[in-house]
């Protein structure tokens, strides 16, 4: 009786575990394994159009540490993120913080406007913006109607419109995040705050806005992570001088065929974000502790 | 007769329509007749040898791959009962290859233009055709026989390709009046600044550059003065005002009349003129023109090398060569095929294919890394 006891206990112990393993399982397959070949093909000697040549070396990375242009994508890609993170935090809250204080129907739309975007394929989107932004886009054309205008201007494949193409693609995923987050603010707090005499600007600068700070530093992470790595928006709405990293990657181990050096550029991607994330993590820490 | 009855008569009459206009769609889906199959000699005996096999084909995705299907797929199937299996790609062909187990490659027939051919060579992807099995390859014109390594290793028989030549959006430059473009020079005039979009990928723009250099027969300053041909791109980028990625870019920017020139392919040209009804028009210059030309390989490790062989030749059959030079747009390898009066650009004899210039692929594989740098470091850096 007692040994069947024991047992049901240990099985209730890891259930969990059991539950996690499928999971586990999926992730060792599908990302560790891949991520290891990855370093393992990092190492292998690179010629263009060669694919890889088995062997060891460090070639691969000495290129990339004394090659002033790659470097420069990198940085062009960092410089990027800043009003990508920034304008998509500024609306995507203002989105969030109307959603979550309304209800019934007017919510529902709101969130359907919000996810809208999602459904639709990324590249059918960007071709659409250049119906927008062209030559004789919507814009232009409206100008030139108006009269504000004597010729088209230059409205798209710039910096300006990469960073609202990214802005638009990070949008919905942020609003979502910082959704779940302010609903999960609980009303009472803000009251008390309005009852011991703050205006609605101080209630939302000292409560609310300090309260949805990991929401906001987990907002920031994913529109970082989603720009640093983007490839389909700069490579349709920008020029060659808004070549982002990612383009650069895919360039190496498509069109190049040199696998091993595309491997390098994709582990600096990668140490980057994991650099990103563990300083987001101290940041949202430290913000929860302040809160609290 | 009741009103219901009437509903049903009417229903049963567009019915019956739909699917009698689909049914004669289906059986005369295409302009050559059933006449044209049977008077291959070999007829009966490729429907008795691979009815019910599978080959799978890869080639361009977009156009070009709807084209070789009506082209050359489905009168294959039709002739001998075969399946084919046609898998687009772009630029992931190689990368494919190379990730497939050896003995289960992704396609049998690997329809490759000069840059995939290399890299599958030499990564030993591909395997010598037998010719004997491949008759038609005799019809390949004699230029292209004594130029192409293709040919010489008999890993490949030249089948297709294009000119990458300047595309204009006739409309927009009649509406912006501007200048007639004769030759590759025009294109500096200060009317098209910022009109002009260009491929970014390094090999076409040294060619580009070698032929407004016009200094030496046939883009030679690519071998001889690459120096000057990098000088020379570096002024002429600030006339470039989109630099495209992919062929459906290209047409994108002319077609929305983001500019009024494209250096483009004539095969994405003709289908968007043809087809489309678009206001493009592709012009010849004066001082030549680049091509790349595709052929027709079999993939190691196929398990059906006897119906890849039997494709090809049917492929370069004048028959077939004709039906994919009408179609495409693309220029045909072989004698005896006919290009249509209004394909003006498309070489149609020896002399004119021998005057081409093609990609030297072993020469630019060789410079790589050093030409790719300089590019992106002097063209697309400063773009």
């Amino acid at each position: 009786m007692e040994h069947g006891n024991t047992r049901r206990s240990i099985i209730y112990k890891y259930s969990h575990f059991f539950l996690y393993l499928p999971s586990l399982i999926l992730l060792l397959v599908f990302f560790a394994v891949p991520f290891f070949m990855l370093v393992r093909m990092s190492f292998n000697i690179g010629r263009p159009l060669a694919c890889y040549i088995e062997g060891f070396t460090f070639e691969n990375y000495a290129r990339f540490f004394t090659n002033s242009y790659h470097h420069g994508l990198l940085l062009f890609t960092l410089q990027l993120s800043v009003p990508v993170v920034l304008i998509t935090l500024i609306l995507a809250y203002i989105m969030a913080y109307v959603i979550s204080r309304s209800s019934g129907l007017k919510r529902f739309v709101l969130m359907v406007i919000t996810i809208f975007p999602i459904w639709i394929n990324l590249v059918v989107l960007a071709f659409g913006w250049l119906l927008i932004f062209g030559r004789y886009g919507l814009i232009n054309s409206i100008l030139l109607a108006l009269g504000l205008i004597s010729e088209p201007q230059p409205l798209g494949y710039n910096f300006a419109s990469v960073v609202v193409g990214l802005v638009y693609v990070c949008l919905p995923y942020i609003v979502l995040t910082l959704v779940s987050v302010l609903d999960s603010i609980d009303p009472a707090i803000e009251e008390a705050a309005k009852d011991l005499g703050a205006g609605k600007l101080r209630t939302f600068v000292e409560v609310t806005l300090p309260l949805s700070m990991p929401g906001i530093i987990t907002g920031a992470m994913f529109s970082f992570i989603w720009t640093m790595s983007s490839f389909v928006i700069p490579s349709i709405l920008g020029s060659p001088s808004e070549r982002t990293f990612g383009i650069e990657i895919s360039r190496q181990i498509l069109n190049t065929l040199n696998w091993p050096y595309g491997a390098v550029m994709s582990l600096v991607l990668a140490g980057i974000t994991v650099v990103a994330m563990l300083v987001s993590n101290k940041v949202r820490e430290k913000a929860t502790r302040w809160v609290s | 007769m009741t009103k219901g009855e009437i509903i049903k008569i009417v229903v049963a009459l567009v019915l019956g329509l739909i699917i009698g206009g689909a049914s004669v769609y289906y059986v005369f889906p295409r302009e050559v007749t059933k006449t044209e199959y049977t008077m291959l000699p070999e007829h009966e005996y490729l429907r008795n040898k691979f009815k019910g096999m599978t080959l799978r084909v890869t080639c361009w995705s977009g156009p070009y791959e709807e084209n070789f299907r009506k082209a050359v797929c489905e009168p294959f199937e039709e002739l001998t009962g075969a399946t084919i299996e046609l898998v687009p790609g772009w630029a992931e062909f190689i990368s494919q290859l190379e990730a497939a187990p050896p003995d289960q490659p992704p396609w049998d027939v690997f329809n490759a233009d000069g840059y995939n051919y290399l890299a599958a060579k030499d990564l030993g992807k591909l395997i010598p055709i037998n010719l004997s099995n491949v008759p038609n390859a005799q019809y390949v014109y004699e230029c292209l026989k004594a130029q192409r390594d293709e040919w010489k290793t008999k890993l490949g028989i030249p089948f297709d390709g294009g000119l990458y030549t300047i595309i204009i959006n006739r409309e927009m430059i009649e509406d912006m009046g501007l200048p007639e473009i004769t030759s590759w020079k025009d294109l500096e005039r200060p009317e098209y600044d910022g009109l002009i979009a260009m491929d970014e990928t390094w090999y076409y723009g040294i060619y580009v550059g070698a032929f407004l250099l016009d200094e030496e027969e046939g883009a030679g300053e690519v071998y001889t003065d690459i120096d000057a041909v990098f000088n020379k791109m570096a002024e002429f980028k600030d006339h470039v005002g989109k630099w495209y990625t992919s062929g459906a870019e290209a047409l994108q920017y002319l077609l929305n009349k983001e500019v009024a020139v494209a250096i483009y392919y004539t095969g994405g040209a003709w289908d968007a003129i043809k087809n489309q009804g678009e206001p493009l028009e592709i012009l010849i210059p004066e001082e030549g023109t680049l091509a790349w030309l595709g052929s027709l390989c079999i993939v190691n490790g196929t398990k059906v090398k006897e119906l890849a062989e039997a494709f090809i030749n049917f492929a370069l059959s004048p028959i077939s060569q004709s039906r994919h030079v009408t179609l495409s747009g693309n220029f045909v390898t072989g004698n005896f095929s006919k290009v249509p009066d209004e394909q003006y650009f498309n070489p149609s004899n020896n002399e004119e294919m021998s005057k081409l210039v093609f990609f030297d692929w072993g020469y630019l594989l060789e410079h790589w890394t050093e030409f790719e740098e300089r590019w992106n470091t002097e063209i697309l850096g400063g773009a």
